[in-house]
């Protein structure tokens, strides 16, 4: 009995230390813009502001056709609060504005509504290495509901711009 | 609209006496972001608190004065001495002419309202808004038409016309405008992966920039009125668009503009495409441009444009 014990904390431990090893693998090794991408989309359709928070850039972000860049920290309280920048991106229904309107066109309901597909292509010209993810419709993958850019900052990518029209 | 409440002590900031807490309308007269406490300029956000902008002038230190200091703090307002100038937009406005008249030279932003940047002078000069470093401004005058690079232009009020530009577009693309002048917005980068192109009015058609098709777009979007800040962007769906895609593989997408020919019909060069319409959250007729050449990358618009460089 006692070497059953014995043998089972062996083997308890073990699974214990490889569990350790594969976190520590899985935290220093930097997800790819794809991924990147796949997780801010689905952070948007459910609503994540956690997730979605952790990839922003420290430089702040833009959000739709010429939109100022919205610092950091006020994109932050923004989402936290649910208002701002969170209608347009999660809950279009909570909208406050003049362009308030009965039907949901945030990114998250446009992601509901429909099947989509991610590409992903480069952007030149930049002086950092630059990706952009487009967020198309699978029926017709010429539309692009939005966009996002990703840029890379200490080898990780971050969203610096949200585009949509 | 939820306006900030003001207390009625001095914090730094040029404020009224009475009452404090009734108007949106902060320095100069412009509106204060209700969640950063910043003055939006149009193009740029000043910060009170600290009395500078939160972003460097995008103009650069290409109008640097060597005999002033001040000129080369990106951030400050209008020189340092909000007292003597103003800064209607946060941009440096450039107003440029051949025929040497000195006095139409040159503006600087500190001391040009929309108006005065704008106008038109006897010689068709317009001033311009310099949101690019490497923007061309159009002149007019006896030397003919055409532009200039602005980086020859001194900042001690007269021309130097050492690089006069004149646009050739046989065998290249047509933009958006002729001459072609970026302007009205931040320049292409991550956080604006686009170029807005000035245009002289609401309705202004856009040109083929080259044979190909118009494959998509929409029209039943329209302007949104300020004031525009942090809480009040365009959802989805709020914006006209028209995309074009040329025999060469270029993809053109036109931003604030519907589309004025059936789509994957051909066109010609040069053939209305396109018309411009401010809608969405605008203050000026301009169009954003976003280009993605045939391998399927996002580039420059001015990269492609003949002219825009």
């Amino acid at each position: 009995m006692k070497y059953l014990c014995s043998v089972l904390a062996a083997v308890l431990l073990l699974c214990g230390v490889g569990l350790a090893v594969g976190q520590d693998e899985k935290r220093s090794t930097p997800l790819t813009a794809e991924e990147v991408g796949v997780q801010i989309v689905d952070a948007l359709k459910s609503r994540n502001v956690t997730t979605l928070l952790g990839f922003i850039s420290e430089t702040g972000i833009s959000v739709g056709t010429d939109g100022p860049t919205i610092p950091a920290p006020v994109f932050g309280r923004l989402l936290r609060q649910k208002r701002g920048v969170y209608c347009d991106l999660m809950d279009g229904l909570c909208n406050h504005n003049a362009a308030k309107s009965t039907e949901d066109n945030s990114l998250r309901a446009l992601l509901l509504r429909q099947p989509f597909k991610l590409s992903l292509h480069s952007m030149q010209g930049v002086s950092k290495p630059a990706v952009v993810v487009d967020v198309q419709k699978e029926a017709n993958p010429h539309e692009i509901l939005f966009s996002l850019v990703l840029v890379k900052e200490k080898d990780n990518w971050k969203l610096v711009n949200i585009d949509y029209v | 609209m939820t306006r900030m409440q003001r207390p009625c002590t001095y914090d730094g900031t040029f404020q009224q006496a009475q009452p404090c807490a009734s108007t949106a309308s902060d320095f100069t007269g412009k509106e204060r972001d209700t969640e950063s406490g910043n003055d939006y300029f149009g193009e740029r956000y000043y910060a009170s608190s600290m009395g500078r902008f939160m972003s460097p002038d995008p103009s650069g230190l290409m109008f640097a004065d060597q005999t002033n200091p001040q000129s080369f703090n990106l951030y400050s307002f209008a020189l340092n001495n909000p007292l003597k100038f103003t800064d209607p937009n946060g941009l440096y406005c450039y107003y440029g002419s051949t025929d040497a008249d000195v006095g139409d030279a040159s503006q600087y932003d500190f001391h040009s309202s929309q108006s005065e940047c704008t106008a038109v002078d006897e010689n068709g000069n317009q001033g311009q808004w310099i949101d690019d470093p490497s923007a061309t401004v159009t002149v007019n005058g006896d030397d003919g038409s055409g532009s200039i690079d602005v980086s020859n232009v001194g900042f001690d009020g007269t021309m130097e016309l050492v690089d006069l530009q004149h646009f050739d577009f046989s065998g290249g693309k047509t933009p958006p405008t002729d001459p072609c002048s970026s302007r009205n917005g931040r320049p292409y980068g991550p956080g604006h992966p686009a170029r807005d192109y000035h245009l002289p009015a609401n309705g202004t058609p856009i040109p083929a920039p080259e044979d190909g098709s118009v494959t998509g777009g929409r029209s039943n979007a329209t302007h949104i009125p300020g004031p525009y800040n942090y809480s009040q962007r365009a959802p989805a769906g709020s914006t006209n668009y028209t995309d074009f895609s040329g025999d060469s593989g270029f993809i053109i997408r036109y931003v604030r503009t519907h589309p004025a020919v059936p789509f994957n019909s051909p066109v010609d060069q040069g053939q209305t495409i396109a018309v411009s319409d401010m809608s969405g959250r605008t203050t000026a007729p301009h169009t954003h441009v976003q280009a993605t050449n045939p391998s399927g990358q996002t580039v420059d618009p001015n990269t492609y444009f003949s002219g825009c460089h």
